[in-house]
């Protein structure tokens, strides 16, 4: 029975019935409103809207800006304001893990609720300012009471409290750690000063290093991360939505993306998977990437990983979709294509020129590590005419005293290589230079000197391995690493024969696979737009105009045609 | 359990075709293998040939190599054909041999002479011979050739192989003829092939140059061929001149000078010192600096039958020879110059033009392609029989020398 | 080709331009000169325009049919029966050029590198790559071929720059190479070169953008003769007409005599790693041409096993002939006059009876109404 399975495993298969998600227009946003209108809608966002009198329009314009049904760290807080022992509607909106809790509670909250002395004083309406006797004619400068100043100056015990009437301000404010109160029958709303990041538990990235940008990282705290990106990100269309995952552990992990750039179907489709895990705990992002990657057969990674804030919402702005796991201090940011495995987050703090020589370095460095073993083992077995004569001699003066083949050599060397690696990797850190300079200088040293390698295969070996510390991604440099083996294999099988076969093949499983519906070496195969800076090589920032054609995101263009308007403005 | 039937399968299908591929690799690898550096092919005395194999030795690049050690293996053996020397070759040697780092072919002159297609064919016939090995005739036995050539200023004997041709584009006095290119030419309808001549120049100099014809003594610098120079050095060989074939066989040769004219004429040389009498004293030499100005401009028109050659050559350069009572600065200087120079010129490129007709019978500047215009079809081009008719062929020569001015010492002195 | 892959235009016109390409890689441009002679280049411009007429007709005759390959157009046009016989027709073509091809390839790689291995297992080598790739979609390997085609084009012209110096440019002399009736009549066989157009009967469903099929074609065609024009001339003004007719793999030949400096002296490996990918991949996109034409025509639904019959088919035809010289005359004449005829006289034969019969209907139509 078992091997009528196996053949039908083998041979029977219809490929229609395997898991396909195609990554669509995103229908509604694109075709039906026109594209004049999504700049419009926009625009709006900074458009003139006064605070209502009403509260309840109010929380209402609130709650569908900020999507608080969905969103996870907005907080709408409902309670009665007490003023002159006269209760009011009110509520107050901020955003959880950017602001003091302390703060609000203690010296937002409390007065306002809470009978005291202040707002349970019943005075006189009117408050008399000054008074003036002219021919028995009383004259009363009276001033109304007026609660907006009332509140005002009675019951906040705080510093920084600003009054504000249109909500763009308000919404200004609170994305960046305000929070804002509401009171019933005002048209305005106060702007209290209540930030209070986690600032200390933060640590500058260990393994993502940059030169000039933030030095800042996630941490294992999800409220802590996701105000990190709000801090970055400040827009009410920034959606933190939560989905506990596990059955036993329910860790918390929030998706965020713009809801006004993002596509539909990606999102929905991150969601649909992040729901659908049949498993009872969850502990890592590790796990969390490949519980949702379209296959795990090939080793490639097809969801990015990043520690980095500023990376993040960096995709965040074309459109991506992030993953926070609570409890890991690394954010998967989906879908990811080859082109973002090989680039760096220095790239985009770095003029063009560099970044652009930089890339091609990390091009070359990933075909090093890929085939340089490989294409070493083919040609000195079967192509020896490709080396230069003198190289040749040289080559095999060197190889003269070594006894063993160079297959043998090669693979010992690179074995001796990644275990070097990863036994500097696991021991304490101050042990770990110490195994470099053992492992690679003393015993490379004596490998040569005791004719056991040959020193053009360290050199080989050498280059390799620096090469392979040249690709930015981690799980994408361990991944080549591991492939270097096999076209190793297919060097000592076949030469260049077996190495382009090989080759083929391997393109072929790149081109074959999907991150969350994009292709995978999209813009290249399949070929599509890769005008305003989305090819391999970065274009000037300022010519960086679309978003990434393959994301079909709802706002095409990331800046206007000419963005550096102070030196173009018409007079 | 499939997963595990699936990987069994593919595992043994990646042993059984691993076992032929790397049966042939025990074999092919590099550790394996002798690189021939050079063959000679001389005539046999008790077989059609004797074979010359010049490998390097393996560990004299490395660190540590004996300075004392020569540094090539010079083994040769006698067989019917390459083919079977190397087989021969093969059994006594442990290493297989590997013709893929091959730098030249040294035939001996008497062998060259009866006639070497089948040696050409049968060497491009192997896909480990490069097709930019040099082509050498040597007047002296090819072994004797292959054992003097030592190299002086290159630590590996292949090095020195691999610079030594590259004088042709400056000196011209030996033209680097390479196995593809011969190998082109033997298959032209409208060349013939030519190599490098070579030989041991052990005897005293001036022993063979008072054969020539030169009514100037400076001319006898480039009227030289390989053997006859007088150069005094340790290492005994030297390649000057040209070695023309009709067909597959050595004809005759070129000497430096010739040499010069035919390169000239093909376009191959980038700059050249060419001695012209002085006006002030016959016996004296002037040098000038010479090149192509543009490319050699070559009409033929058939006359009567036979060809009539018009050939333009437009020369450019400056005069390395000067002396203090020189004054190369005027025009009317420098115009008498020129003249005197394209005279010259003209007079020595017409004789080598003849030479190459009615003495050599070859078409070794590849003169026949620009009659290839004045036919339609190729059928039509080979009624004609061009290598043939070549011999009677008339040549109108034009030579324009510009000499524009001395080096440094240009101005008035 | 399974029916749910959609191609776009680029992709498209690099598929067509694979069948050249790989071609000119093996042995095209050496059979053309071999007809041809010095006119080659000449017979070149000629043919390309030929083909360029016949890819315009052949947009008109497809404009009746919006969406329709050429198999369901000769359903249209004679029922079953005739969609069975074009597709096999196509099938055997297909499989029957590509198994020559690649036997054809891989006795040329064997005398290169591996004098010692039984060319048995270079095709197995080939062909269990492409079953693997053929395994994983279409997707992958049309996107990989999308890829490659540029570096292999690339490859071609560099032959051409870098062999600048060994030409002899008067070799396309005589003009009329071997008289004018071989140039302009017998020479338009030499359009057999353009058996892509082949892949134009096919795709017409599989387009993103149907309306770029004009375009499409022309482009390829286009670009195909080009890069034939830059291969001939290569070998034309390199070798002398006697030598290039002995060459296997006559633009490997050409590649040997490249110098570039002192110290890079034989690149050909190089060339030949690129070409090596180039032929896998077109030997795999021939094999996914007749498994989808034998999908639709049998609406068979289990693709892998369809491969694996198909790959054992391609290795058997591959191992039938005994030696070069029948390898050369089925790759070479019977390549020639096969692709002649299912190309551009039974393609074009259906397509135009089917557009007469549209015709009828339609006036029949038309008097009903």
């Amino acid at each position: 029975m078992k091997i009528k399975e196996f053949f039908k495993s083998i041979f029977f298969v219809d490929p229609a019935s395997s898991y396909d998600f195609t990554l669509g227009d995103d229908s509604f946003n694109k075709s039906d409103i026109k594209a004049e209108e999504t700049e419009k809608s926009f625009e709006s966002a900074g458009e003139e809207k006064k605070v209502f009198p009403s509260i309840d329009v109010n929380l209402e314009y609130v709650q569908v800006k900020y999507n608080t049904m969905i969103n996870s760290d907005i907080v709408v807080r409902e309670f009665l304001v007490t003023a002159r022992n006269k209760q009011y509607r009110a509520f107050l909106l901020f955003i959880d893990g950017m602001v003091d809790t302390d703060l609000i509670n203690n010296y937002v909250l409390k007065p306002l609720m809470l009978k005291n002395q202040a707002n349970s004083f019943e005075g006189n309406q009117n408050h008399v300012i000054s008074e003036a006797v002219t021919n028995n004619i009383t004259v009363r400068k009276v001033k109304k009471f007026d609660i907006v100043e009332y509140i005002m100056t009675n019951l906040f015990p705080q510093n920084d409290v600003k009054q504000k009437s249109d909500f763009s301000d308000i919404f200004a404010g609170v994305n960046s750690g305000n929070c804002a109160l509401f009171i019933d029958t005002l048209n305005i709303a106060f702007d209290i000063d209540v930030k209070g990041f986690k600032q200390r538990s933060i640590d500058t990235p260990n393994n993502e290093v940059v030169i000039r940008g933030p030095q800042e990282a996630f941490v294992e705290a999800i409220r802590t991360n996701t105000s990190l990106i709000r801090r970055i990100v400040h827009s009410e269309n920034l959606i933190i939505e939560n989905i506990s995952i596990g059955k036993i552990s329910k860790t918390n992990c929030a998706v965020c993306y713009i809801s006004n750039i993002a596509n539909n179907d990606l999102v929905a489709e991150v969601k649909y998977r992040l729901n659908n895990l049949g498993v009872d705990s969850l502990l890592s992002s590790g796990q969390l990437e490949q519980l949702i990657e379209e296959t795990n057969k090939y080793s490639v990674p097809q969801i990015l990983a990043t520690e980095r804030p500023d990376k993040a919402t960096k995709y965040l702005f074309e459109g991506r979709v992030i993953v926070l796991v609570n409890g890991n201090p690394y954010c998967l940011i989906m879908p990811a294509t080859l082109i973002d495995f090989v680039s760096s987050p220095e790239d985009t703090n770095l003029k063009f020129q560099f970044a652009n020589f930089l890339k091609g370095l990390r091009l070359i460095a990933l075909f090093i590590t890929l085939l340089l073993p490989g294409m070493y083992i083919a040609i000195t077995n079967f192509h020896q005419e490709l080396i230069p004569t003198e190289l040749l001699f040289s080559l095999i003066a060197s190889r003269e005293n070594v006894p063993f083949p160079i297959i043998f050599e090669i693979l010992t060397m690179e074995i001796s290589f990644e275990l070097i690696r990863e036994a500097g990797l696991r021991v304490p850190s101050p042990l770990g230079s110490t195994i470099g300079i053992v492992g690679a200088l003393v015993l490379g040293q004596a490998a040569v000197s005791a004719s056991i390698v040959s020193p053009i295969l360290i050199i080989i070996v050498a280059i390799t391995g620096i090469a392979s510390f040249a690709i930015p991604d981690f799980a994408f440099g361990f991944h080549i690493r591991l492939y270097r083996f096999l076209f190793i294999l297919f060097g000592y099988v076949a030469g260049f024969l077996g190495i382009g076969i090989g080759g083929f093949v391997y393109l072929c499983i790149l081109c074959n696979l999907k991150s969350f519906g994009v292709p995978y070496l999209v813009p290249f195969a399949p070929v599509t737009n890769s005008n305003g800076g989305n090819g391999y090589y970065i274009s000037p920032i300022w010519k960086r105009e679309k978003r990434p054609d393959f994301l079909n995101t709802k706002r095409d263009n990331s800046q206007k045609h000419i963005s550096m308007e102070w030196r173009y403005r018409k007079e | 359990m499939s997963r595990y039937l699936k990987f069994i399968i593919f595992m043994t299908l990646i042993i059984i075709i691993a076992i032929p591929f790397v049966g042939s690799y025990s074999v092919q690898s590099v550790d394996d293998l002798a690189y021939l550096v050079a063959i000679g092919i001389d005539i046999g005395d008790k077989n059609n040939m004797k074979v010359t194999f010049e490998f390097t030795r393996p560990n004299y690049s490395g660190e540590g190599a004996a300075t004392e050690v020569s540094p090539t293996i010079i083994n040769s053996v006698e067989a019917s054909s390459i083919d079977s020397a190397i087989t021969l070759m093969n059994t006594h040697i442990s290493k297989e041999i590997n013709l893929s780092h091959c730098k030249v072919i040294v035939f001996s002159e008497k062998f060259a002479s009866q006639g070497i297609s089948e040696q050409i064919y049968s060497l491009m016939n192997r896909s480990q011979i490069r097709p930019d090995t040099n082509v050498i005739v040597s007047k002296c036995p090819a072994e004797d050739f292959i054992e003097n050539s030592q190299p002086s200023l290159e630590n590996l004997v292949a090095k020195y192989y691999d610079i030594a041709p590259i004088s042709s584009d400056y000196t011209g006095y030996v033209p680097n003829a390479t196995l593809g290119d011969f190998f082109d030419r033997l298959n032209c309808e409208t060349c013939h092939p030519t190599a490098m001549l070579g030989s041991i120049n052990i005897d005293s100099p001036s022993t063979s140059s008072s054969s020539m014809d030169s009514s100037f003594a400076f001319e006898k610098d480039s009227q030289i061929t390989a053997g006859s120079s007088s150069i005094e050095s340790t290492n005994a060989s030297e390649m000057i001149g040209t070695a023309v074939f009709y067909w597959d066989t050595f004809v005759g040769e070129l000497n430096a000078q010739e040499t010069l004219y035919h390169l000239l004429i093909r376009d191959e040389i980038e700059s050249c010192n060419i001695t012209i009498p002085s006006s002030y004293n016959t016996n004296k030499g002037l040098d000038l600096f010479l090149y192509n100005e543009k490319k050699p401009k070559i009409d033929i028109q058939i006359v009567n039958g036979s060809p009539f050659v018009h050939l333009t050559l437009n020369l450019e350069g400056r005069i390395l020879s000067v002396d203090s009572d020189s004054q190369y600065d005027s025009e009317e200087k420098l115009n008498e110059l020129s003249t005197a120079a394209s005279k010259h010129i003209n007079a020595a490129v017409t004789n080598y033009l003849y030479k190459t007709s009615r003495e050599l019978k070859t078409d070794i500047d590849g003169l026949g392609k620009h009659a290839l215009t004045l036919f339609l079809t190729e059928p039509d081009f080979e009624s004609y029989d061009w290598l043939r008719k070549y011999r009677d062929a008339t040549f109108d020569v034009n030579v324009n020398v510009n000499v524009k001015s001395a080096f440094l010492l240009g101005g008035d002195s | 080709m399974s029916s749910d892959t959609k191609i776009g235009s680029v992709e498209s016109i690099f598929l067509i331009l694979t069948v050249m390409i790989n071609h000119i890689i093996l042995n095209l441009p050496k059979n053309i000169l071999e007809t041809t002679g010095s006119a080659s280049l000449l017979n070149i411009i000629f043919i390309t325009l030929v083909a360029l007429g016949i890819v315009y007709l052949l947009c008109k005759l497809f404009k009746r049919f919006p969406g329709l390959d050429i198999i369901d157009v000769s359903h249209f046009l004679g029922g079953k029966p005739l969609k069975y016989i074009i597709g096999i027709l196509f099938i055997l073509y297909f499989l029957i050029t590509s198994s020559i091809f690649l036997r054809s390839f891989c006795e040329s790689i064997k005398l290169i590198f591996f004098q010692r291995t039984p060319v048995f297992f270079l095709l197995v080598l080939f062909v269990i790559g492409i079953v693997y790739v053929n395994k994983l979609g279409n997707n992958s390997f049309i996107r990989a071929n999308t890829l490659i085609m540029p570096i292999v084009l690339i490859s071609i012209i560099l032959i051409f720059i870098f062999n600048l110096q060994n030409f002899t440019l008067e070799r396309m002399f005589p003009v009329f190479g071997k008289g004018i009736p071989t140039t302009f009549f017998s020479g338009i066989s030499n359009l057999f070169a353009f058996a892509g157009i082949a892949f134009l009967y096919f795709l017409p469903p599989s387009l993103t953008q149907p309306n770029q099929y004009r375009t499409v074609a022309f482009t390829s065609v286009i670009l195909s003769g080009i890069w034939l024009l830059f291969s001939v001339a290569t070998l034309l003004y390199i070798f002398p007409s006697v030598v290039t007719t002995d060459e296997s793999l006559p633009l490997y030949f050409a590649s040997r005599y490249i110098e570039f400096g002192r110290f890079f002296q034989r690149l050909d490996a190089i060339f030949l790693l690129i070409w090596i990918i180039s032929i896998t991949s077109y030997l795999s996109i021939m094999m996914s041409f007749s498994i989808h034409i034998f999908r639709k025509i049998t609406e068979f639904k289990y693709v892998y096993i369809i491969i694996y019959g198909f790959a054992i088919a391609l290795l058997v035809l591959s191992l039938l002939p005994q030696n070069m010289s029948q390898i050369y005359f089925l790759e070479y004449p019977v390549y020639k006059y096969y692709s002649l005829f299912i190309v551009f006289i039974v393609g074009f034969t259906i397509l135009i009876l089917a557009n007469l019969k549209h015709r009828k209907l339609k006036k029949g139509d038309a008097i009903i109404e």
